[in-house]
């Protein structure tokens, strides 16, 4: 079997950025790209805060550009979804549905996913007036009607984030209680703008090619009302996407990959970067930055590691 | 009074003025010139997104992309910078001769390669003189190159260099190279790499596009000239620190000092990019961090003003460390 230099699994900004500079140190690095590529750009559409854009992008044509670019400098890309790895001896062994790897360094750029209500209308809607996203994608709201789906801090800070946009923020909760703290609810029900309905949820997302308005569900008294509304900032929380990391690799009590020194992980000779890893800041560029570290740093070790 | 006044306009600082200003902050960016480190490099291959472009092009790009979003630009050269305490501190920034005043800075003011201070150098710069290998190691495909100087980062940018050059020289000024054993014995265990020992640049040659070097044996006083097509520079770099002297910690080498969010040793005060105490220099990585720097300011901004700050997916983490 091929022993590889590096494997990057994931194919989002930090993988591909990963890829492009492993590729130019000439690792002939493998990216394992997964079937459904490219992250979570690829549900967004015009991307206008990724720097050196300044008329913007969409985010499918940005991550082909960065997969052209690690395939221009030698990078391998498969479309294969990664099954499961074996990092407790080297050298490292990762699967997939097709074949068996093995390499002397990994990079995880696995990001993490934005949880979705699961709507079959919400796919349809996805880019086109729902995000999950409020920092990528407020600034289009100025002036707008908004609903912000959840009841944790997460939805509070992003109903308060969009209220400098838009002219009001519906908050949809489920329950009767928020879940956020209560500062967060505190500076929540103060401001004007901000009005929560409980025991409620969306049904169904109306709209021809762009979200129109939404069906909304009374759980105490079982009606259901469409109203008019501009868009929808689903804030149910995210999910980091290390399944397949489990008992491999230190993990946070939320998933989240523990990053040690930069980009080191509790395994000597596997590195991470991106959403996988950050909870916090979470930006097309951030993540960039972290992959690109992350090959820098596997550069090095492998180097060290070769003597 | 801005929200956000940034030092430096190079990518790391207009990147920090794009999510400022989409934060709708008020933002003020103060540079001496346009470009920062990104002038150095004529054209840069490995900055995600863009297949390739010059690096004062895409500084201008993202200053572009920074000012549709309100972000103000001044060309100016920062001399003195303080802090000021209260209830809401803020910052006064003082520039041929003007004071701007912002409740949240942001340093992003990079440094610059420290030159050969040779003949000829100036003239061609960008034109085989280069001062980044991992920026320009692939155009030299092929092609015989020199590396001056020694230590580590010389090692680091020789390993990428020998992948591309058919012959590398490294000129060290004494008869040892100082690199980190691993990298040394990589290094010269390659057939294509040459150590040239006691040797010192007297000259740059060359008309348009560098054709060799004038150097100097230390030993026997003699000159002679070597052939090569592209010298890379690799003497570290120097900064320029005077005006947050005594303002905010620095490292040994005058870099700040950052936090993992990009925060410094004054409460308000970030810094992002070359000029920090990060390891990596690259523009991608100034970028990342820059957009890091501001969005942890627009948090410190909103909760100084008791408001709303930064969405995160999960705080619970801080109370656990």
């Amino acid at each position: 079997m091929e022993l590889h230099k590096v494997i990057i699994i994931g194919s989002g900004p930090a993988g591909l950025t990963a890829g492009i500079y492993a590729a130019r140190a000439d690792l002939k690095p493998l990216v394992l790209a997964g079937l459904n590529f490219g992250g979570q750009l690829m549900l967004t559409t015009e991307v206008e805060n990724f720097p050196g854009f300044h008329k913007g992008i969409q985010g499918p044509e940005l991550m082909q550009n960065f997969i052209a670019q690690t395939e221009r400098f030698g990078g391998i890309i498969k479309y294969e979804d990664v099954t499961k790895v074996d990092f407790s001896k080297k050298p490292f062994k990762v699967w997939t549905a097709e074949a068996e790897y093995s390499t002397e360094s990994v990079i995880i750029a696995t990001g993490a996913s934005s949880m979705w209500l699961g709507l079959p209308s919400e796919d349809k809607f996805r880019g086109h007036g729902i995000s999950a996203c409020a920092t990528c994608d407020g600034f289009f709201f100025k002036n707008k009607e908004i609903v912000v789906v959840g009841g944790g801090d997460a939805a509070m800070e992003e109903a308060s984030y969009l209220t400098k946009f838009a002219k009001h923020v519906t908050v949809i909760h489920r329950s009767d209680k928020l879940r956020a703290s209560k500062i967060m609810q505190d500076r929540a029900l103060a401001n004007p703008k901000i009005r929560i309905e409980y025991n409620k949820v969306v049904e169904e997302f109306l709209g021809n090619d762009h979200l129109t308005g939404v069906k909304v569900k009374d759980l105490a008294s079982n009606k259901s009302e469409e109203r008019a509304i501009d868009g929808v900032f689903i804030a149910i929380g995210h999910k980091p996407n290390t399944e397949i990391f489990q008992g491999q690799i230190e993990l946070d009590v939320k998933g989240y990959i523990v990053p040690k020194d930069g980009t080191k992980t509790s395994i000597d000779g596997v590195f991470v970067g991106g959403d996988v890893r950050d909870y916090r800041y979470r930006q097309a560029v951030t993540a960039a930055g972290m992959g690109c570290m992350a090959a820098m740093d596997a550069e090095k070790y492998l180097h060290l590691d070769q003597g | 009074m801005y929200d956000v006044i940034i030092v430096g306009a190079g990518v790391a600082g207009f990147t920090a003025a794009l999510f400022a200003a989409r934060r709708g902050l008020k933002v003020l960016v103060i540079g001496k010139d346009l470009g920062g480190q990104a002038n150095y490099t004529d054209l840069i291959e490995n900055y995600p997104g863009l297949e390739q472009i010059g690096g004062l092009e895409l500084v201008k790009k993202i200053r572009a992309q920074a000012q549709n979003y309100g972000a103000e630009f001044v060309i100016s050269e920062v001399s003195k910078i303080s802090a000021k305490g209260g209830n809401l501190p803020f910052f006064v920034v003082s520039a041929y001769g003007s004071q701007y005043k912002a409740q949240g800075l942001i340093l992003a003011y990079g440094k610059t390669p420290r030159d050969l201070g040779v003949p000829g150098e100036n003239e061609l710069k960008g034109r085989g003189v280069s001062y980044c290998a991992n920026c320009d190691a692939p155009l030299y495909k092929n092609k015989t190159v020199a590396v001056v100087g020694v230590g580590d980062i010389a090692a680091d940018a020789a390993l990428m260099l020998s992948k591309y050059a058919k012959k590398l020289y490294i000129l060290s000024k004494t008869d040892k190279f100082n690199a980190h054993p691993a990298l040394s014995k990589a290094l010269f265990g390659k057939a294509n790499v040459e150590l040239v020992i006691w040797s010192q640049v007297q000259q740059i040659l060359g008309e348009n596009q560098v054709s060799g070097m004038k150097i100097q044996d230390l030993k026997t006083g003699k000159i002679r000239e070597l052939a090569v097509e592209g010298i890379f520079v690799e003497l570290g770099y120097v900064i320029n620190s005077k005006i947050v002297q005594n303002v905010v910690e620095l490292d040994e080498q005058e870099q700040i000092v950052v936090n993992a969010d990009q925060s410094t040793s004054v409460p308000g005060m970030f810094a992002a990019g070359d000029a920090t105490s990060s390891l990596y220099k690259q523009a991608v990585i100034s970028a990342g961090e820059a957009a890091t720097a501001a969005l942890a300011a627009y948090d410190y901004l909103m909760r100084q003003k008791g408001g709303v700050g930064l969405t995160s997916d999960w705080t619970q983490i801080k109370k656990l460390k």
